[in-house]
């Protein structure tokens, strides 16, 4: 198998960040601690007991998959605001958008016996055409270890880079394999599965994923969080969830700052929709020029034992 | 000069006006409101207007009115949000490009007499695409009040949906959209425009109504803009245009199930759902942009000579 491209916490931004251009992913250890992995687990077993498997056959039918983590665990808030991730996901999307934002948060839970997912691209969320520009930055807590046996997410090195037509093939496949306190982070274009579990065992992990805050988040956070809640939260947390100006004029409620809206604090005039470092922030960023379109669909690839059968419907 | 691509909603298909916006990237389309519904809507947001202080950037004018958040304002504007004419035209426009299209913003824009004409621009700059793009977003400004070329009728620049992204307007290719209250003025983000100028003794009062690809960040977020205990009275499809819906497999979802339950009477036994086989069979068939020469700029130059 192909050594992880795994590094220690205290390693330098800049390094993980090239190593996730280059390999599409990147393994950083020990981002929760022990204690912290426990406060994690008992924040969630409750939720965890009360859910049920999946019904959507692509959710996985031995799977728990809970979102809006944000409301439920006090870390998982911790764990969003992590200044090494927040760093990394800066270098991934900033070039692209003004602001980043947060675009899911959950839980996935395998059960044994579960099947592997089907390899797909978070990514296929939006309609372009592949390569593109990164426009989410995903992420995989292990709050159990992730090991071959019980389901470590699979990837597929590189295909971040990879056009439309090329085909995973499954020698092309690897095995996040992590101790528990690992982050997986990989850029939205690679190709990646929730792996089958042959243990006894559940398979833990913590979804924390960014995109660009010119885009539609996949979990509405103004809906999955209560605002009475989210009213609690840190100032930088509430504007990931998009309670921001993505950029000047985008994301203003009735011509005040979402933030001032959350919080009470609008005044009865317009608010400040476009200071002059988010005009900045934003002349900086890479424009898009579209090139071509075409439908292209929705490839998700099904790996059985060594064989990738190719895309079903 | 030629005559401005002028339709009317009594006999004007949806088909006809949205060949128009496509190939001009406008259309003035006459009897969309009655008299009945025009009075509606003035009386509505006549006391919000009385009551707005003019403290505008050069941009947004120094005399222009300007209210948002209108579907709590307005009831005739929220049937507006949702004319099927009006939407008959964005299905044709837009979803070529998204699985569903969305409300992305509203607006009174009520020139005041004095009022200076505004930079011509294209609308849409906040979203990070050079010109030429899909119709990232399709506009109609409903003429509340007659626009005519006296009393600041938004300038446009038919054609300018084809031209190279360096070309500015020169005056001589600038007109008057001018239109007898009760119409609309259907355009999409490539075509340059701007306020006019208001020249008369009188307001100007248009309510501008903005559609956007669903897989965009709204420009107004209409989430905080009308939640819950507001949204639940308003017709279906406007909350679902609005926010409350999937607007792609997994894309919008709360709680892993459509946002409009929140608007619903809880039934547990109703299965949650995240997309379905027509919002997966959109997704395959909408068209997905290639990008390339990706590179910095700023995205809101003036598009005026």
């Amino acid at each position: 198998m192909t050594r992880l491209n795994s590094f220690a916490h205290d390693a330098d931004g800049a390094l993980i960040a090239a190593s996730i251009a280059e390999h599409g992913y990147a393994i950083v250890q020990d981002m929760l601690a022990p204690d912290t992995l426990e406060r994690l687990r008992s924040e969630l077993q409750p939720h965890l007991d009360a859910a049920e498997g999946g019904k959507e056959a692509f959710m996985g039918a031995r799977t728990k998959r809970i979102g809006a983590l944000l409301s439920r665990s006090a870390v998982s808030r911790d764990m969003a605001l992590d200044p090494l991730l927040l760093d990394l996901v800066e270098r991934v999307l900033g070039p692209y958008c003004a602001r980043v934002q947060l675009n899911y948060t959950g839980l996935m839970y395998l059960m044994p016996g579960e099947k592997a997912q089907p390899l797909h691209r978070d990514a296929a969320l939006y309609p372009f055409q592949n390569p593109a520009p990164p426009t989410i930055c995903a992420t995989m807590f292990a709050v159990s270890d992730f090991t071959r046996e019980n389901g470590a997410t699979w990837l597929v090195p590189g295909s971040h880079l990879w056009d439309d037509a090329r085909e995973p093939r499954a020698e092309e496949v690897i095995q996040a394999e992590m101790p528990a306190g690992s982050m997986l982070i990989y850029n939205g274009s690679t190709y990646h599965a929730g792996g089958a579990n042959h243990s006894n065992g559940a398979r833990f992990g913590c979804a924390i994923q960014y995109s660009l805050g010119w885009l539609r988040q996949e979990e509405n956070q103004y809906m999955a969080v209560p605002p009475e809640l989210a009213k609690t939260f840190p100032r930088r947390l509430q504007e990931l969830m998009g309670y921001d100006m993505a950029t000047v004029n985008l994301g203003m409620v009735d011509h005040k700052h979402p933030n001032d809206i959350l919080n009470g604090t609008a005044d009865s005039g317009p608010g400040e929709l476009g200071p002059q470092w988010l005009i900045d922030a934003d002349n900086a960023i890479q424009r898009l020029k579209v090139t071509g379109y075409a439908a292209t669909g929705r490839p998700r690839y099904y790996v059985d034992g060594e064989v990738v059968q190719g895309p079903r419907a | 000069m030629s005559e401005l691509a002028t339709f009317d909603a009594r006999s004007d298909s949806a088909d006809t006006i949205a060949a128009s916006v496509e190939e001009r990237a406008y259309a003035i389309v006459h009897n969309l409101l009655d008299g009945d519904a025009l009075a509606q809507v003035k009386a509505e947001l006549d006391p919000h207007i009385d009551a707005v202080a003019l403290d505008g950037t050069p941009f947004l004018g120094a005399k222009t009115k300007r209210l948002s958040g209108l579907f709590t304002k307005s009831r005739m504007i929220q049937q507006m949000a949702i004319h099927p004419l009006v939407l008959g035209v964005a299905d044709l426009v837009m979803l070529p490009w998204c699985v569903r299209y969305q409300y992305t913003f509203g607006g009174v824009m009520h020139l005041l007499p004095g009022e200076g004409s505004q930079e011509l621009h294209r609308d849409g700059y906040f979203y990070p695409f050079r010109h030429p793009a899909p119709p990232l977003i399709l506009g109609c400004m409903w003429a509340i009040t007659d626009f005519t070329a006296q009393n600041g009728a938004t300038s446009i620049v038919p054609g300018s949906n084809t031209w190279p992204p360096e070309r500015k307007a020169r005056p001589e290719e600038v007109r008057p959209a001018v239109m007898p209250a009760g119409s609309g003025l259907l355009y999409t983000s490539a075509m340059i425009h701007g306020g006019g100028a208001n020249r008369s003794d009188a307001a100007r009062c248009g309510v501008n109504l903005q559609y956007s690809l669903g897989w965009l960040r709204q420009q107004e977020n209409q989430t905080l803009a009308c939640p819950p205990e507001v949204a639940k009275d308003f017709p279906e499809r406007l909350q679902r245009l609005i926010g409350y819906d999937i607007f792609g497999p997994y894309m919008g979802f709360v709680a892993s199930d459509d946002p409009h339950r929140l608007l619903e009477a809880p039934d547990p036994n109703r299965p949650r759902r995240r997309t379905d086989d027509e919002i997966d069979a959109r997704h395959i068939a909408i068209n997905k942009l290639t990008i390339g020469d990706a590179r910095p700029g700023d995205n809101r130059n003036s598009a005026a000579e």
